[in-house]
């Protein structure tokens, strides 16, 4: 139930309508799909099981996990620093994420964006909420900065005493609120036709034949499969290293089986069922077919926001449900950041055996920090670029890699056994084979393919504006540098341990 | 919305909403889940 609860969050009703919009609408949907039933729930079986597998040798993060699994290889832990690197660099932007969603139900309440009834208006209000405007509604950043250090603590207070009491309780009446809301907001969209006379096409029809009316030529473009298959990475917390630390808790009799698909279902359903459907529709018959994923583009999380302010304002008691909305999307917001943030807490604990406390403050310290670059450098494509790698990139290759070991290296007849310890029922025998052959290949063939395509565009930056060419150039400069600081703990950690292995003898 | 996106549409959410019934059914009737 954590996992769900930490599964489904922004993910799901802001990333996924910008990615399934500025991907083309319907021409998304069929790789999404392929890489849910091949890739996304595969991968959790492997996740909560290598998770479960691992804690039984006292580690809960990937490094630890990796180098149980193939000891004989004293490099494989390296490749593990993606499972702390991954959620560390998407909590840095999704905490800033979430501080708009608790901003959002605050000018709900007071107001600010009520009476708003044009996409150019709300996009106008989340320009200046962003600083990258000056305008009638706000004069800088400051709003936004505020919000996001109220956010901050309150994500590390959350993480330093533990998902427990009042904010369990409120966690677990909210997720249910927010379905049913979504459901009731569903019904709304569909009610919608066509809001604006002079564009009689932007209608509710021809918005659920962009969602879904397939374009097979996009099945050509490596990066449409290497952003679906991110967006099930990420929506489902796979190929992070946050189930890997969540499984690790549990008990040989606790079943995997189960709890890795019934998280990938509640959150396809809050995904596609209710966050899809409610967005994508609404901002096709607000913005039309060419805005929306001008919209979508300019920020992987803005359709949400400029979107759902234009349908709630249409309800009843707009004040309250607009509230409400965003008010539950940042309590779903707050699991999710707390997931986040606990492979790197658990690593510094089991690797460097530090106080959970000592290692929350030490995790504060730096992401507060470092969460700045996503702030103050949003407008030169900071966010979009550490959502690009830390939430697309490295977590393939990290899936990659752990299908590998499990499939491979712990072999598929022990990895068999292993998933259906305390498990009720059996998976079908020809997830054997997919886990083994069919999730590596599909695999290496996005990554390769995106590689083939687009490798040397990205790296050369060719799509990126001139004047954002330094703050993408530094962003990966930083990313590196992370990655490669993260690196050297693992090194340090285990010399460490072997040094106190050494004295014993 | 053409055919084709009916019926990747209809399969979608049979999948969906059928998976999620069916664990719903299978975590009641079940305790040893987290």
């Amino acid at each position: 139930m954590a996992v769900a609860g930490s599964a489904i969050g922004l993910g799901n009703f802001l990333r996924f309508p910008a990615k399934v919009a500025s991907n083309g609408g319907g021409a998304f949907m069929i790789p999404y799909f392929i890489s849910l039933l091949l890739l996304g729930i595969p991968l959790m079986w492997i996740e909560w099981t290598l998770g479960r597998y691992g804690g039984g040798f006292g580690h809960g993060t990937a490094p630890g996990i990796f180098h149980s699994l193939w000891r004989k290889n004293r490099f494989i832990k390296y490749f593990g620093v993606i499972g702390i690197f991954g959620p560390f660099v998407i909590f840095l932007y999704y905490t800033y994420i979430e501080a708009w969603t608790l901003a959002y139900s605050f000018f709900a309440v007071t107001g600010k964006y009520h009476g708003l009834a044009t996409q150019e208006s709300m996009q106008s209000f989340l320009r200046g909420f962003q600083g990258l405007e000056t305008n009638q509604f706000f004069h800088g950043i400051g709003y936004a900065y505020v919000f996001f250090v109220i956010t901050f603590i309150l994500n590390i207070v959350v993480v330093y005493y533990g998902i427990k009491g009042g904010i369990e309780r409120l966690c677990k009446i909210a997720l249910p609120v927010l379905l049913v809301f979504g459901i009731v907001l569903l019904i709304r969209v569909f009610m919608l036709g066509a809001p604006d006379p002079a564009h009689p096409d932007w209608n509710i029809s021809n918005a659920w034949g962009f969602f879904w009316n397939p374009d097979f030529s996009a099945l050509q473009s490596a990066k449409v499969w290497l952003e679906a298959a991110g967006q099930i990475f990420f929506t489902l917390s796979v190929g992070i290293g946050v189930i890997l630390t969540y499984a690790s808790y549990l008990s040989k009799g606790d079943d995997v089986v189960l709890s890795g698909l019934s998280a990938s279902s509640m959150n396809e359903f809050a995904e596609v069922i209710i966050g899809g459907s409610i967005i994508i529709p609404a901002a096709f018959v607000f913005f039309g077919p060419a805005q929306i994923q001008e919209i979508a583009r300019s920020g992987v999380f803005n359709l949400g926001f400029v979107t759902m302010p234009l349908i709630l304002n249409k309800l009843p008691v707009a004040v309250f449900f607009s509230f409400l909305w965003f008010f539950l999307l940042f309590l779903a917001g707050i699991t999710s950041a707390v997931s986040l943030a606990q492979p790197v807490i658990s690593f510094l604990e089991d690797e460097f055996d530090i106080s959970k406390k000592k290692a929350v403050v030490l995790f504060g310290g730096i992401a507060f920090l470092l969460c700045h670059a996503a702030i103050l450098f949003l407008k030169h494509g900071v966010v979009d670029e550490l959502d690009f790698w830390g939430g697309t990139v490295f977590l393939v290759i990290f899936a990659t890699i752990e299908t590998i070991l499990f499939g491979w290296i712990l072999g598929m007849n022990n990895a068999w056994d292993e998933i259906h310890k305390g498990a009720d029922m059996r998976l079908p025998v020809v997830y054997k084979g997919i886990i083994k052959y069919v999730t590596p290949v599909f695999l290496v063939f996005i990554l390769g393919m995106w590689l083939w395509q687009e490798w040397l565009p990205v790296i050369l930056m060719k799509n990126v504006s001139v004047e954002n060419r330094a703050y993408v150039l530094g962003t990966r400069i930083g990313l590196l540098t992370l990655f490669t600081a993260l690196a050297i703990l693992v090194k340090i950690a285990w010399r460490k341990k072997r040094y106190a292995l050494e004295r014993m003898r | 919305m053409n055919q084709a996106g009916w019926i990747l549409m209809s399969a979608s959410w049979v999948l969906i909403i059928g998976l999620s019934i069916y664990c719903f059914v299978k975590i009641f009737t079940k305790r040893n889940i987290r």
